[in-house]
């Protein structure tokens, strides 16, 4: 009997994600393509660079709103909606696409062996992405592995707290 | 004379009276008892001032009258008392005097907007009361303590008093008026049960079951109902054996009634036929660990199981074997008769408090002989968990452990699961332990009502949060600091919590803390100007001069006034969720028992 009791609905569920992150990859690289077409160059200063770069950046920032909703603004009417697994899950993707959005700002820019600041900016965004990336990967991995290797993971707690509790009879007892 | 001789059993309980003196008179005078005693009322008041009350005829001191009255008999005074005494019977017998000094005044009616007066004195209402059959032998003075705790209530013509399915665990009486108790059919048409006359009364299913209430009522016109709280009910169904035997019978009538419209797997027999097995039946309530049959013994009755879980056990030369759980709707018994087995092939006790119709086998034999195509009827009917429990090849390898048995309807039956309704399940196969769902309650309530240890099945953990049981033990609370809502949710009152812990060491699964209460922490801005003014060193001198932590009883409410669970709702892997164990674990409960499993 090793089934899913709580079934992913609604933004929880990578598919909605997915689709998003789909959509707006193929639309970024259309529009820079197209600029690239028309202006003949796709960088970071250009008009639709900066303007790219503002959206990564929003991106970027909107992944935040997960750290906060779990703490600060939980019971928040407007930020506090929304299950925290939706909230992951949009942590996740937003990460994701503002690393390909920012990508799309940089344009071929970001591939040349010149180093510059934002470069090293991208290279961070990158590492902190992929990062995060992994241990998503690895987040559904780990428990069951964990679980198997440990067992009961509160069997421990559950014997810790007995003997507190016998030594506090033990002293009540004692008078 | 002494107040105590002049007792008479109508008005005190003699035997209450003569233990209260009798502990009263070996009581060593310590005070040790008030010092371990959690209200706050115990401060004003001493042992012998109690103990004094008990010989005095009325109580005049209102400090005495305050702490009896606030007292739970939650029992926490016992392992102080160094003459080993309990003074449940003394605040009893004293609490009782207390609630018979209290003088006539006017009842208030409470209405949809507010309260007005209604008309009828205390002790009118008590005397119109004895009028009524329910309450015939119960004597005025047992009504008088019996109305001091209930509310009079007046509908509007279409008012709802109570919903299908809703829990209220309260004894409605009809004064004035009429209303009408009703159900949805199949279509979702409106059915018209019975209308409720003057005198009338219903709520004996919650009060007695702790039943949801099995139809939905509201007034045919202009009504007035008195609505008597579950614990003013079973004190009055001590005093008044009538009113008591009234209840009861009408509570099996209604039981009966019920399942004879709808009879489930007997419903293969012709109409006629399951009327004249009911026409006999009884309603029996059947404690766990209680043996209904044993193995061997001669068939005598069958049985349908109404509410709880039984157990089909059998002993053989290779030891003892559990076979099946008998649920709500399984008949059991029964092809005892059928296939003319001359005695029990197993035996048959309360996994959990169950309610079983016993139908007398002469009843079951007389319908065999009457109706010719009954036997192959039940033959082909679906009594699948009775055939089950008659197979040889089921439950070898004896009543295994929980800890062994694996996710079986055994596990979730013995350790209770079975019966919740609103049950916190951890997947730790998805759990990273973030302490999210923790984090989350505390957060919302002020104190974490979760603690993430329990129960594990599988990979499945069931941590130490309310299930909200059908039949909770922790309800018996006689200040209301915990009650059950209309929606099923068991709830804890702040308003009402004395913190004395008695709910806490009731709930069998420790589900309940206690927590020392919280003073809210003013903003920065007051703090300040309470430091400039002095205020702080008041509070602390004062702190320090409180004896007792005020404490309050915690446990999950279902986050009760909000639209979610924080728990479920914070973590962010889906690992925790609530399910109701009939329905998640469904699949077990069809299989039947662990030899499926």
């Amino acid at each position: 009997m090793s089934k899913r009791l709580r079934k992913p609905r609604g933004l929880e569920s990578n598919v909605w994600w997915l689709v998003l992150f789909l959509v707006t990859a193929l639309a970024s690289c259309s529009l820079t393509q197209a600029y690239k077409t028309i202006a003949g160059v796709v960088r970071g200063y250009t008009f639709l660079g900066v303007l790219l770069g503002l959206l990564a950046t929003a991106l970027f920032f909107s992944t935040f709103f997960f750290s906060l909703r779990k703490r600060t603004l939980q019971e928040s009417k407007v930020f506090g909606r929304g299950t925290m697994m939706a909230w992951m899950s949009s942590h996740v993707w937003l990460g994701l696409l503002a690393l390909l959005v920012a990508w799309a700002h940089a344009g071929n820019g970001v591939f040349s062996f010149n180093a510059s600041t934002g470069k090293t900016l991208f290279g961070v965004m990158a590492f902190v992405v992929v990062s995060g990336v992994v241990w998503r990967l690895a987040l559904p991995r780990v428990p069951p592995q964990a679980a198997k290797q440990v067992g009961n993971y509160n069997r421990a707690a559950t014997e810790d707290r007995a003997a507190e509790l016998l030594t506090e009879i033990e002293k009540l007892s004692a008078g | 004379m002494s107040h105590l001789d002049t007792l008479q059993a109508e008005d005190y309980s003699e035997e209450v009276a003569e233990l209260a003196l009798s502990q009263a008179m070996a009581c060593i005078g310590c005070n040790d008892c008030m010092l371990a005693c959690p209200i706050s009322q115990s401060r004003n008041v001493t042992i012998a001032e109690l103990n004094a009350a008990v010989h005095l005829p009325t109580i005049s001191d209102p400090r005495v009258a305050d702490f009896v009255t606030a007292c739970t008999q939650c029992g926490q005074c016992v392992p102080a008392c160094p003459a080993d005494l309990s003074r449940a019977n003394m605040v009893l017998y004293n609490k009782m005097k207390v609630e018979d000094d209290v003088p006539d005044y006017d009842l208030l009616l409470q209405t949809a907007q507010g309260a007005t007066p209604s008309g009828w004195s205390l002790d009118e209402l008590s005397e119109q009361l004895t009028e009524l059959p329910l309450f015939s032998g119960a004597s005025p003075r047992d009504l008088r303590r019996m109305v001091l705790q209930s509310t009079l209530r007046f509908l509007q013509p279409g008012e709802v008093l109570c919903w299908e399915g809703s829990f209220h665990e309260r004894l409605f009486v009809v004064l004035e008026g009429s209303l009408e108790q009703s159900n949805r059919g199949l279509r979702g048409e409106h059915i018209r049960i019975l209308v409720l006359s003057p005198g009338s009364f219903f709520g004996e299913m919650g009060v007695l079951a702790d039943a949801p209430e099995p139809y939905t009522v509201h007034a045919l016109e202009r009504c007035i109902v008195v609505e008597v709280p579950k614990v003013s009910v079973l004190r009055l169904t001590r005093h008044a054996p009538s009113f008591k035997q009234t209840l009861e019978h009408l509570y099996q009538k209604r039981a009966l009634w019920s399942y004879a419209s709808n009879p489930g797997a007997l419903g293969v027999l012709p109409e006629a036929a399951v009327e004249d097995l009911f026409a006999n039946a009884k309603l029996q309530l059947v404690a766990a660990g209680e043996t209904l049959f044993a193995q061997g013994t001669p068939p005598a009755d069958a049985f349908l199981v109404r509410s709880g879980f039984l157990r089909a056990k059998q002993r053989t030369e290779r030891g003892e074997r559990l076979l099946v759980y008998f649920r709500e709707g399984d008949v059991f018994g029964l092809l005892d008769f059928v296939e003319n087995s001359g005695v029990r092939l197993y035996s048959t006790e309360g996994a959990s408090r169950a309610e079983v119709i016993r139908i007398p086998g002469s009843a079951i034999r007389e319908v065999l002989a009457e109706y010719p195509d009954a036997q192959s009827a039940l033959l082909r009917g679906s009594f699948d968990s009775d055939r089950l429990a008659r197979s040889p090849n089921i439950g070898w390898g004896g009543v295994a452990a929980h800890g062994d048995a694996g996710p079986s309807l055994h596990v979730l039956v013995e350790e209770g699961l079975a019966k919740g309704r609103e049950v916190l399940v951890v997947d730790q196969n998805l759990c990273t332990n973030c302490q999210n769902c923790i984090d989350a309650c505390g957060r919302r309530h002020g104190y974490s009502r979760l603690q993430l240890r329990g129960l594990q099945i599988d990979q499945y953990l069931f941590p130490t949060a309310c299930r909200h049981c059908d039949d909770p033990a922790c309800l018996m609370c006689s200040v209301s600091g915990i009650v059950r809502l209309p929606s099923g949710e068991i709830r804890i009152i702040e308003d009402n919590c004395i913190g004395c812990g008695a709910c806490a060491s009731r709930c069998p699964y420790g589900n309940i803390s206690m927590h020392a209460v919280a003073e809210e922490k003013p903003g920065l801005w007051p703090r300040l100007m309470d430091f400039i003014a002095g205020g702080e060193r008041e509070r602390r001198a004062k702190q320090e001069l409180e004896v007792k932590n005020q404490r309050i009883a915690v446990k999950c409410d279902l986050c009760s006034g909000y639209s979610d669970y924080a728990c479920v709702k914070a973590c962010p892997v889906g690992a925790a969720c609530r399910v109701d164990p009939a329905v998640a674990f469904a699949d077990l409960l069809k299989e039947g028992g662990p030899g499926h499993v």
